[in-house]
Formats: structure tokens, sequence, C-alpha cells
């Protein structure tokens, strides 16, 4: 029996995916554990291996891959629990990190955040300014160097900076991207010194123009590196002593796999990994559903996740964010608010309305109905109120929900505003649904397409239920509820489902005309790094890469990512590539909206070379059903009123059979709510797909073929 | 319109100000919507798509422009407004358009609703400073958004062109006297003629610029934007119904006005001033000129004046609109940092008379097309003070935690380069590393070093490898500057500098068009010191030779030893190998330096952000080897205090009533019987009566004006009027009250009179 085998270590909750041959799935939900978080992977893998009546050791020596994704350095990041981290720097540029653009106390805080003075503020530095040290060396815009390091003055600064307690040191020099050379010396001489010492260079971890954003991935680096290197050290003994051999892969927030020993270099990479797991692993249901187009969603506890797979790829972006730092690391294109099954509603006092958010009562208190102590109804509480989740087979019974609870702080809450519980309840969710609604019409417009041409993916814990509300005002094509019982533990899927991949890149200012021998030169050189690096990673498949130029308008500013048709390229390819620009540019941000007098520029070049995950496929749903799939009905409000409405157990749901709301359909953990005029049909693959009774029929086709 | 003093303000020869009612043609028919339902939840529903809506607009910009003033400068705004052009939402981007764009909504129904008359898809352009924008270069799209034949409501925007003709290039002339030296203002003309761009008025505006295919993309981008406002908002009439979607509205408003109603009930009566100062109004003037900001609180309503400022004069002027824009640039985050930018509920309280001809609200002819840098800047640093104060009085203590002092880029310094760069090609650009520029200090806290100023929040600063990939420059360094911001008990942060050579060219020809170098333009608070000047040093290199990287590093490394430049420079050249070194303007402190936390002084010292002697001289630290030495310091700080008072017993009465009311940090009212006196909150001696100005009582201590900030300079190299910087001690304590730059002989400022009813 071979096995596929994923772990998803989240705030809560670290989840285990295990898939056999038969492309049977089993998960398996353990405590996460932030003392040690190894000690709950190793409860999670051994709960797993005992659904299949094995032992840990018996499933490991089965398994042909093991992927972990991890929030370690995440945490250690926003709990500032890094390495005490110093910096070599250009001379006269310390303060790089601490000057952030002048923008570090606005990124990424929400729009009505930006002008409350009183509690706006930057992040707190990750490096001291006591811990940056200034090294005379230059290189200009050309990467002429003007001046090269000496070795003395590398090794007096990194003495001093080791005396002082530094345990891993970054290097940012200015142009180092472009000319790598001061860097390297500089590298080679700290590790003659300090042989075992954690070091980090800016032109290897985000080669790209821009001092701010690359120092920043490289300090960012160099502080969560010694966290996560022991976090895999513990993975690694406990998979070794188990009788595991593999290659140990860990999820990256590009949405693919690579070995833990180029995540030991590049831990930064497993930052913003956690939503990567889910949109991966819908990347991989839309190929195999061929369907070119997604939008998913992720429904939390705390937050909304919106991710995009277009023309059948994940979309990446060049910049990530984390805690008001922005750094150059390509990652899943996920856009963010905090609306999810536990945030808080409460009357706005200046306006006397009902709120929804961002702030969450976690799993800790909780939502009222949970009994935990929470006394703040939430968006769950509502659910529960409206009769969308069941208060007896929450956590498939394992926990049971007080709707007596919920509909009192409903009423407390709802009363001075002459609002009956039931209204209240449901204003509650009409509020966080069309936020819900709003992010995802800004995420897909705003990146220069029309949602009528895609199909929705709705998961997470509370995505179900919730799906047919926001999904339905936007016009997509039909939702999905992807993988039956697997819905809420999407993301532990896509992370044992993920392809290996990783990200190469180069940036260097070419214009017309292209050096089109240079530019072929540059892609073979990141060719044989990504095959290298991949190659350590599986041994299964052929190496594949995606190609691709950053460019842009002379005068412009936005660069898009175009991908290299023809390889190597020729001057002919060179023109297609312009046309291939320009007509993207005009997709994204309008037609006649380029500057072709200007002038074209190819900025940054990417590699994403990747080995398909060979994966066995989901196991076709048996059409025989021998239990009746209809639980029971309930009362379930919509539209002003509650309607009797039918629940039905998922797992027992005839395939191809269009049930019409109002419905409940319960799956592990999570329901999906069918409004009137709304069908859900499960497919052969254990999919939901939600569609209004007068839509467009070819969503359903589509997703089925 | 209004009339002041016999002057139509119509926006002709002097600016546009709207009267309480608008004169509109009765065929313009306007939606009022008095019909229809709002529950809450529908209400909360529109509100967050409204808001939506609007950052949907502003991201399109963005989009289609492309250019580095919208996608790094973010130097624009959109907004949403009600029929009559009541702002219901402004947007998060430069806060001083929104002063700006209701006037050219306000105008356009005035004047446009006969002829050409206003309809269905129709858009207006208009750059003129007398009707709606701080300068030429700030041009706005007003788009009506009819529903059947009747006016819904308006979006709009306003955006930075990158250069509208005139004698200069990018439209900052340091040498305009008046506004025939610059881009031509054009009044609004319907450049969107029921959905259809008119040719002819596009050409007319196109033609103007040495850039026009940027203006013509600028342009595309800002109709754009207008366009899916407008879409998307009749989408929310389509499904919610106009007059539910008209509620909505008016209930945003309403909502914010209520918020701010209620903050202005716990503050008390009274007039706040605040008086500042420019200099150098043209190349090889040498004058400084006075401006005057007056508030006055009148139960729910306030009230600015610009009375006392002196007449417009040279190439520092600014017009009605960008005066008011810069008000609301401090009003909005201050007192409504919580109304998710729903400004119109505070406007309908808040009301100006300008002073026409003065150079804060100057009439047509003056030259203005500086105002984006200067003059809306000085606005903004005067608004900051009086409405600071303001705040302070309020028996509701919260307001004192929404306000800072002031931020930096109190002056904007304009670096504007032009010439041939590495590759061959003519390129005209500018340096925006001031958006990296502090906040001040705050009534509990101190400011943020290169925090990004509150009017901004979303402006960014290039990334230096930016800069020199576009310019042919080579930076010596970019960092923050140590002792820069203004000394208090709590202090401003530090401001960004930066050094630069000529690299890859033969030359730049640099501009300078700003004020603030002489003195300092970022006032502080309650005793706390301004931030450091405008600094513009500029080392040619001694030889023909051209010195190598270490030798500029020295040279900048001493700024001391470098030649100054005047705020107006004109066609400066820079060689390889010239040290060019700019500071922005830094952000002021707050409270008596002397009352500064140890522990807070130790933590600078050891971050670099001061030295100890600075230390020594503005906080009255003793520090060493690194490290504040308390017993010495707690001595220093006594023996100052007594100098401070000079020696002499002038203690006076002291009062035992109870507090009645605070003028500010130092100084409070209390009862005594019926009457109410002033007097030190420290120690309590009486220093004036009830409305009598504080600053009588005090002791005053005239210095230079040098003394003001460590970092600066005599300014007579560039001006001959004599400036000081005057000290307001308690007599009994020798506590620091407050202080004020002023020319010599101009009066003592009367800076707070709290009228208790």
């Amino acid at each position: 029996m071979k096995f596929i085998c994923g772990i998803d270590t989240g705030g809560t909750f670290t989840d285990c995916y295990v898939q056999d041959e038969q492309g049977q799935a089993r998960t398996y939900k353990a405590f996460t554990t932030p003392h040690d978080y190894a000690e709950g992977v190793f409860a999670s893998l051994s709960g797993a291996a005992g659904l299949y009546g094995k032992g840990l050791r018996e499933l490991l020596e089965g398994t042909s891959r093991f992927v972990v994704g991890t929030t370690v350095g995440t945490n250690a990041f926003l709990e500032r629990k890094g390495a005490r981290v110093g910096l070599l720097v250009t001379r006269g540029f310390a303060d790089t990190l601490h000057i952030m653009r002048g923008v570090g106390r606005v990124t990424g805080v929400d729009p009505d955040a930006t002008m409350a003075m009183e509690t706006s503020a930057k992040p707190q530095p990750i490096i001291a300014k006591d811990d940056i040290r200034e090294i005379d060396e230059r290189v200009d815009s050309s990467g002429q160097i003007l001046q090269a390091p000496t070795r003395a003055a590398v090794l007096a600064a990194t003495e001093d900076l080791r005396r002082q307690g530094v345990t891993s040191i970054a290097v940012g020099y200015l142009w180092a991207f472009k000319n790598p050379q001061n860097e390297v010396m500089t590298k080679s001489w700290i590790t003659e010194m300090w042989p075992d010492a954690f070091v980090s260079c800016s032109h290897e971890i985000a080669p790209k123009i821009g001092e701010y954003e690359r120092f920043a991935a490289t300090a960012i680096n160099a502080y969560i590196g010694p966290v996560v290197t022991d976090y895999v050290g513990r993975v690694r003994r406990i998979l070794r002593e188990n009788g595991f051999s593999r290659p140990i892969l860990v999820m990256e927030c590009n949405g693919g796999v690579i070995n833990e020993e180029i995540i030991e270099n590049y831990p930064v990479l497993t930052l913003n990994s956690g939503p990567a797991g889910g949109v991966s692993g819908s990347l991989a249901l839309a190929r195999q559903l061929n369907i070119p187009n997604v939008i998913t969603t992720d429904v939390g506890g705390t937050s909304f996740d919106v991710g995009l797979v277009v023309d059948g790829q994940l979309a990446l972006t060049a910049i990530s964010q984390i805690g008001q730092f922005e750094y150059y690391v390509p990652s899943i294109d996920v856009q963010t608010i905090g609306s999810g099954g536990g945030s808080v509603a409460y009357v706005d006092p200046a306006r006397r309305v009902i709120s929804v958010g961002p702030e969450s009562a976690g799993a800790f208190p909780g939502p009222v109905c949970y009994e935990q102590g929470g006394t703040r109804p939430t968006l769950t509480d509502a659910d529960v109120v409206l009769g969308y989740i069941s208060p007896d087979d929450f956590l498939g019974g394992r926990k049971r929900l007080n709707r007596d609870a919920a509909y009192a702080s409903m009423r407390e809450l709802g009363e001075p505003l002459g609002l009956t519980p039931e209204e209240t309840a449901a204003g509650i969710a009409q509020i966080s649904e069309s936020q819900m609604a709003d992010l995802v019409r800004r995420v897909v417009i705003s990146r220069g397409h029309d949602p009528r041409d895609f199909i929705l993916f709705a998961y997470g814990g509370a995505g179900p239920v919730h799906a047919a509300a926001y999904g339905g005002q936007l016009g997509v094509k039909a939702l999905i509820v992807p993988g039956g019982d697997t819905a809420a533990v999407w993301s532990a899927f896509g992370v044992a489902t993920s392809d290996v991949k990783n990200t190469y890149e180069y940036a260097s200012v070419f214009r017309e005309p292209f050096d089109i021998a240079a530019i072929n030169k540059i892609f073979a050189t990141l060719e044989s790094r990504a095959s290298k690096d991949l190659r350590s990673s599986t041994d299964q498949g052929h190496v594949q890469y995606v190609r691709e130029l950053g460019m842009r308008y002379s005068t412009q500013l936005h660069e898009v990512y175009v991908p290299v048709a023809d390889y190597p390229a020729t001057e002919e390819s060179a023109l297609k590539l312009v046309a291939a620009f320009e007509q993207a540019y005009g997709k994204i941000y309008g037609q006649e909206a380029g500057f072709r007098e200007a002038g074209i520029e190819i900025v940054d070049f990417r590699v994403v070379g990747f080995v398909p995950a060979e994966v066995p496929a989901p196991a076709r749903i048996k059409d025989a059903v021998a239990v009746s799939a209809v639980k029971g009905q309930r009362a379930v409000w919509f539209a002003g009123a509650y309607e009797e409405s039918l629940v039905y157990s998922g797992a027992h749901l005839p395939v191809h059979e269009a049930v019409p709301g109002p419905a409940i359909v319960e799956l592990a953990t999570t329901a999906i709510v069918v409004p009137p005029k709304f069908t859900v049909t499960r497919d052969d693959w254990n999919n939901f797909i939600v569609q209004t009774v007068s839509g467009n029929g070819d969503g359903a086709k589509t997703a089925n073929v | 319109m209004v009339v002041i003093d016999g002057k139509r303000m119509d926006g002709h020869k002097h600016s546009y100000v709207p009267g309480e009612k608008l004169v509109i043609s009765p065929d313009l028919r306007l939606h009022k919507g008095f019909g229809g339902d709002l529950d809450p939840i529908t209400y909360e529903v529109l509100r967050h798509s409204l808001w939506n809506i609007n950052e949907e607009h502003g991201i399109t910009i963005v989009r289609v422009s492309g250019s580095p003033i919208a996608a790094f400068g973010y130097d624009f705004n959109p907004c949403i407004m009600s029929e009559e052009g009541e702002f219901v939402y402004f947007g998060p981007y430069l806060q001083f358009h929104s002063g700006m764009q209701d006037l050219n909504v306000k105008w356009i129904l005035e004047n446009r609703s006969v002829n050409p008359g206003i309809f269905d898809g129709d858009m207006f352009l208009s750059n003129d400073p007398w009707i709606g924008t701080c300068h030429q270069q700030d041009t706005a799209l007003m788009c009506p958004v009819f529903v059947g034949d009747e006016l819904f409501c308006w979006v709009g925007n306003t955006l930075h062109f990158a250069d509208l003709g005139g004698s200069t290039p990018g439209g900052w002339s340091p040498a305009a006297m008046t506004v025939f030296d610059e881009p031509v203002p054009t009044p609004p003309v319907k450049i969107m003629e029921r959905g259809r761009l008119r040719a002819d008025i596009s050409d007319v505006f196109v033609r103007r610029s040495r850039l026009p295919q940027s203006v013509a993309l600028d342009l595309r981008a800002v109709i754009a934007g207008n366009t899916v406002a407008k879409n998307r908002i009749l989408q929310l009439v389509e499904r919610y119904g106009a007059d539910t979607v008209k509620l909505a509205m008016r209930r945003i408003v309403d909502d914010s006005e209520r918020v701010f109603l209620d903050r202005l009930s716990h503050i008390p009566d009274g007039v706040w001033r605040e008086r500042g100062y420019l200099e150098v109004a043209y190349p090889g003037d040498r004058g400084v000129y006075q401006g005057m900001l007056t508030l006055e609180k009148q139960g729910s309503h306030l009230h600015f004046d610009n009375a006392g400022t002196d007449g417009q004069v040279g190439s520092i002027n600014v017009t009605y609109a960008a005066w008011r824009g810069g008000i609301l640039s401090v009003l909005n985050p201050f007192m409504g940092p919580d109304l998710l930018f729903a400004i119109g509920g505070m406007l309908r309280h808040v009301s100006f008379t300008p002073a026409p001809g003065s150079f804060t609200t100057a009439d047509h002819p003056a030259a203005v097309c500086n105002g984006g840098g200067i003059g809306t800047e000085f606005s903004i640093s005067l608004a900051n003070n009086v409405l600071a104060r303001m705040m302070y009085s309020s028996h509701d203590v919260k307001l004192r935690r929404y306000f800072t002092a002031n931020n930096g880029i109190s002056q904007w310094p304009v670096v504007s380069l032009n010439g041939v760069d590495q590759r061959g090609n003519p390129y005209q650009n500018m340096i925006l590393d001031w958006y990296a520029a502090p906040v001040g200090a705050y009534s509990f806290r101190d400011g943020i070093a290169t925090g990004g100023v509150y009017w901004g929040p979303k402006q960014i600063a290039p990334n230096v490898e930016h800069n020199e990939e576009m310019m042919p420059i080579l930076y010596l360094y970019r960092r923050e500057i140590a002792n820069s911001g203004g000394a208090g008990k709590f202090v401003g942060g530090a401001t960004v500098g930066i050094a630069f050579t000529a690299h890859g060219t033969e030359q730049i020809l640099h501009q300078v068009a700003t004020c603030g170098l002489t003195h300092p333009t970022s006032m502080g608070l309650f005793g706390g010191n301004p931030g450091v000047p405008n600094t513009y040093l500029f080392q040619p290199k001694a030889a023909d030779d051209e010195p190598s990287l270490e030798a500029m590093r020295e040279t900048a490394a001493h700024p001391d030893a470098i030649p100054r430049l005047s705020p107006k420079t004109f066609n400066l050249i820079q060689h390889p190998g010239d040290v060019y070194v700019v500071w922005a303007s830094g952000a002021a402190g707050y409270g008596d330096p002397l009352e500064r936390d140890l522990d807070r002084v130790q933590a600078d010292l050891d971050e670099g952000y001061l030295t100890p002697d600075v230390a020594r001289s503005d906080l009255g630290v003793v520090v060493e080897h690194g490290a504040v030495q308390a017993e010495a310091t707690a001595a220093l700080r006594k023996a100052e205090r007594e100098t401070r008072v000079g020696g002499e017993d002038r203690k006076g009465r002291r009062t035992d009533g109870p507090e009645a009311g605070a003028v500010g940090e130092y100084v409070a009212l209390y009862a005594e019987g019926g009457e109410r006196v002033q007097a030190c909150r420290r120690c309590r001696t009486v220093l004036a009566p009830e409305e009598g100005n504080y600053k009588d009582g005090c002791r005053m201590l005239v210095k230079e004006v040098a003394a003001a900030h460590p970092l600066m300079k005599d300014p007579k190299e560039f001006i001959d009027v004599e400036m000081v910087y005057r000290q307001f001690v308690c007599p009994g304590c020798g506590g620091l009250i407050e202080t004020e730059i002023a020319r010599v002989g101009d009066a003592v400022l009367h800076d707070t009179q709290l009228r208790l009813r």
C-alpha cells in the first residue's frame, strides 16, 4: 500500500490528510502544540495511522510522499520569537529596514485604521539598530563595483555582532541582485570565520530591484531561519525514527512543495504558506475537472481568503506582506479580510447599526454557543440560530452547541435596534456575506477578470455555509464545495497533493531591441538551479518549467508577467512577447492604458520549475447508496422566515441528482446551505455543485467533464 | 457664492466660496429621495459597498495611469458626493484634495447647469485654483450620476498630472510672479458629453503639455475611475432602489455629523490662533511673510479665518481651495479618525472666511503653481496647532490622544532634476523620498520616525535603487537624521535625509522652490520644540578630479562644513563629485523638554536618534559614556529651571480654586468665587485673568531663532528680517509653558482664549 500524507499545522489544529492508492482519503485533527509543534505532528500522524488500523511506522514505511505545511515561521515572526539577527549593509543605508519607505505604519492596515493616529505605529523592528553594521562597499545601477568590501572590515563587523549575541547574519548590499560579487565575498569570509553561521544574502533570497523589499526578505529569512530549521529537524527525527526515508517536503507560499534542505536555507518560503495549501489543492481539482478559471474562497474562524486560478495557473504576486512588512518572495496572490465564523458582531455606537468583525472570538473563548465563556455573538452563533448549522452534529457530534445561548445573545444585540433575534442573526450573516462578496469582486476585477468566467470553490469550516449567499450575487458560473468531507480540511489536502515546485528569479533591465542571447542565457542559468533543487526533492516525473518575463512600459510602473511561449527565444519570438505583453497589460489595466511610444522594458526574469505531483485521483463515488441520504428536517431561516428544510447527509447523497433548496447538506465539520431557488448536485468525485435554478447550466456541465 | 467686504467670491478675481444655498437651474432635476426606507442591516451593507466603490475608483486610477505620481505618490483622491456636492465618502489618499472637490461640484451646479447644462454621461474637467484645486497640476474630473432624468449624486477625482505646461517643466516655478508665468488654469469644462469624450476639449487640454501622451493617459485614467464608480452606484440603485441608496448616503453623512457634534459638545467655546512665516517669495527676495490662522468655536460650529495674513507676493501663494484643503487635511484625521473618510457631516458645521488678497487666499492673477508644496503644507501646519490646542481643552480627555504635534514636510522640499540620464535619454523627475517624513509627538507618546505624514497615509517613498535606475544619481546615504525631531516631554520622530552626487551623466540641472529653510515651519506644542527646518546643503567638488566615494561620504558626514542653498535656487548645476544634501523638515515635539523621561532618553541614545550633546542642550540630560546620569541630570534640570526664572522672586499669587477648564498642557482655568483665572497647572501661579493672554503672566525668554533647533543655522544669509525664538516660562516654577517663533517686533501671539459660558 502506498500512501501520500499531508500535515497542516494551523493555529488551533494540526490536520492530517492521508490518501491511499485507490484514492480513499482519511483525515485526522489533533491539537496544535505551540511549545513543540512536532508533538502535534506526531499525534496527528499517529491518529491518521490508527484510522487505517496501522501503527505510525507501518504507515510511514508505506508512504511514498510526505508533505508538511507549517506556520512555525509565521508565528515566530509575528510573536517576535525569531533569532537575534545582525545585518551587514552598504554604508549609508543602515536605516533602510527602519524607514520602510515611509509606509510601515499603514502597510496591510485596514483603511479605517490608517487615519487613527492614536493607535497608528510601525511594527516592532526585527533587527535592532545596534545590531546593524555599515560596510564600505558599493555597486552602481549598471552593476559596476565602485568599491569592494575588505575582508578585515567584514570580519571585524561580524565578530563584533557575534560578541553582542547575534546568532544569524543577514547581508544586504545595494544593487547586489545586479552584481552579487560583494555579497558573495562577504558571505565567504563570514562562513570561513564562523562555519556554522546562518547567513542570508539579499542576492540569494530575493534577487530583485528595490532594496527595502529585498533586505526585508533577507532579514526575515535570517530571523526565522533557526526556528524553522529546528522545527524541520524535529519532524525529520520523528519520521526517520519511524522508518520514513524519502525526501521530506515542505509547503511553500508559492503553492508548491520543496525538499526540507532547501527550506532550511530559504525558510522565508514558508511564510504565508497557510492559505497556499487550499489554493494549490483547488488547482489540482480544477485540473482534474478541467476547469480553467477558479475563484477560491476559504472561510475559516477568523478570516476570509480569496485566491485565483486563471487559465489553469496559480496567480503569483511578486511582493508579499507580513505584519506590516513588505518583502520580495513570489507567493500565491491571496487577499484576506477579517471575516469568519468567529467574527464578533456588535452595535456600532456611533452609527447605531450592527457591525461584524474584524475582531474574532477565536477558538477561545469562541462563539457564545460553544459555552466556553464567550459572551459576544459571532457569525457562528448566527448560523446556529438560523438553522444553518446543527447544534447536535458539530465536529461530528463531538461538541454540542447551545442554540439557546446563541439565541439570547442575538436578542440582546438586536433589541435596542428593534430587531428580532432572527432578524439580527440574518443581518449578521448578510453583512458578512456582502463583505465577502465585495472582496471577491474587488480581487477579480482589479486583476482584470470578469467573475462570469469563473467557478467559485468554497471551503474551510464556514465556506460551504455561506457560499450560496456570497457567491450567488457575483454572477459566477457555479459554486463548488470541493471534496465533500474534505472541504473543512481542504488545506491539508492541498498540502498533500501539491506539485514539487520552486521559483527562481533574476532582475536586470533590458530595453528594446532586446539582447536575445543574454535573455536565453539568464533563463538557462535559472533552470540549472531549478533542476538541481527539484531533483533533490523528488525522483519521480520530469522537471517542467514556466518561464516568465516581468515587462513594463518605460515611464509606467506596472510590471506584468508574460509567459515565454517559445524557448529558446528568437528575434521573432521577441516580437510575439511584446505583443503578448501589450495584450496582457491591456487586459489588466484597460485597453489604451499602455504607453507604447515610451518603449518597453524587460525588468524581471522568473522561472517556475515544477514536477507535477503523482497523486492518485480521488476515488469515484460508488453509485449504490445503501442508506437514505435524508437525515431529517429542520427550520432554516431564508429571506425573512423559517422554512422547513430537508437535511441530507452529504456522504450518502446519490450522485448526479439535483437536490432543490431549501435544504442543508451536512458534511464533516461543516454544512452546505442551499437556499430556495438553488440546487445542489454531488458529482462522481464527491464535489458538491451549487447552482441557481434559473442559472446557467454550463457550469454544471463543465464541472462534470 | 458669498460676498466678503464687497468682494464677490465667484471664482473669477476672487476664489469661489459657495453660499449656504446654491443657485441651480430649475431645469436640472435633483434627486432628493425622501421616500423609501432603510433597515439597519441594509444600511450596513450599503455603507460598506459605497466605501468599496470609492476604493475601486482609486484602484482604477492607479492601474490605468501607471505614472509614478499616481503609483508611488498616490497624489490623487476619489470621492462620492450627494446631488448638491456634499461629501459622502472621500478616499484614503492625499487628504488636502478634500477641501477642493466639493467646491468644483458646487461651482459646476451654479455655473454650468444653465449653459451648457448638466446631463447624463457628462463629466467636467477643471484645474482652476480659484475654483477648486491647490495648483494647476492637480486636475479634477467631476461626474454627475443620473437616475432617470434626475441628478442622483456625483462621483469625482483629483489627480496630479505630470506636466500641464507653463514656464517650468513640471509646473513648479520658483520665479513665477503671476499666474501668466504658470500652467493655464481651466475652469470646469465639459470634456465628456453624454458618454463621449469631446475631441476638441481633450485636444485643448493635452496640447498645453510637454508630455502630451502622459496627459492623455492620465485623462483616460480619471475617466475610467469615474466610469467604474458611476456604474457600480447604478448597480446598487438597481438592486436596492434609488431612494434606499440615497437614504444610506444621507445616513452616512448624518452619522458622521452626529459623531462630530458629540465631540464638539465636549469642547468649550473659545478662540485659538497660530502664526507662521514663509521666507523668500521669489529669487532675490529677502523678505519674511506672516500667515495667521484663527479658529473660533461657538457651540456646535467651527469657524476658520486667515485675517492678519500678509498680502499675496511672489510664488508662495495659494487660493481659498488649497487653504481650506490644508485645514481639512488636519480636521479629518484629528476629529474624525473613525468616520471612514465620511467628512460631509463635519463640513455641515465648519465655515471659512478667507481674507481675499492674502497669500494664503490669493486673488487672480497671483502665482499659485507652488501651492501643492508651499501654501497647502503651510495651511496644514497652522491648522495642526489650532486644532490640537482646541482638542486639548476638551473635557473628554480621549480627544487629547487623537492629535499629534506637527508632522514633517511642513514645507515640501522640492528637489527637481532635469537633464540627460545614464542611457543618454532626456528626463525630468522629482525626489519623492519625503513621503518617509516623520510623525510629530503625541500628548502621551513620542512621534514616529519616518512614519509617513497623517495627511497622506498611503504615500510611499521610492527605493534608492529605483531612483538610481530612473535618474543619473548615486546616493551616499538615505537615513534617519539624528536630533532632527523637536525636543519635548515627547519628541518628534526623526526625519529622512539624503545625500547624493551626479553619476553617469555630465551634469544635472536642479530647481529649488520651497520655504522653511531659515526658520522651522513645524511648530511645536506646549513648550515642545519645532522640528528641523528644511535643510539644503551643496558642496561643489574642490578640483577638476572627481573625488573618491570615501571622500564624498566624508564630505556628507560633516554637514556643518557644507555651504547652504537658498529656498529659491534656480538652475543649480550638479556635476559628478558635487555632494548635494537635503533633509526634509522635521516633526515637532510636545511639552517641556526638561520633563522628558530618562528611560526614553537612554533608548534614543542607544538607537542613535539622539546624541549626548543635544541631550544636554535640549533636554537637560547629563550623559557619560553613553549612559544617562540621573543625579547629575536632576541637578542640571533644577539649575536650568532657576536660570529660566532668572533668579528673581517673581512667584506672585497662587490660586487654590478648583480647575475649571484646560487652556493647555500647563495652563488651566481655576474658579475663584464667581471669577476664573488662568494659572500654571504645575505650581498654581496665577498668570492672567480668564480671557487674558496667559503669556502676559509668563517670563518671556527671547533667543535667536537658531536656538529653536540644534541643527539650525543663522538665517541671515538669506533674509534681512530678524527672527526670534520666544520661550514662555512660569515665573513660579520655571516650567516651560509655550514657545513661539516671530519676527522681531511682532506681537506676542494670544494662542488660546477659552470662553466658558
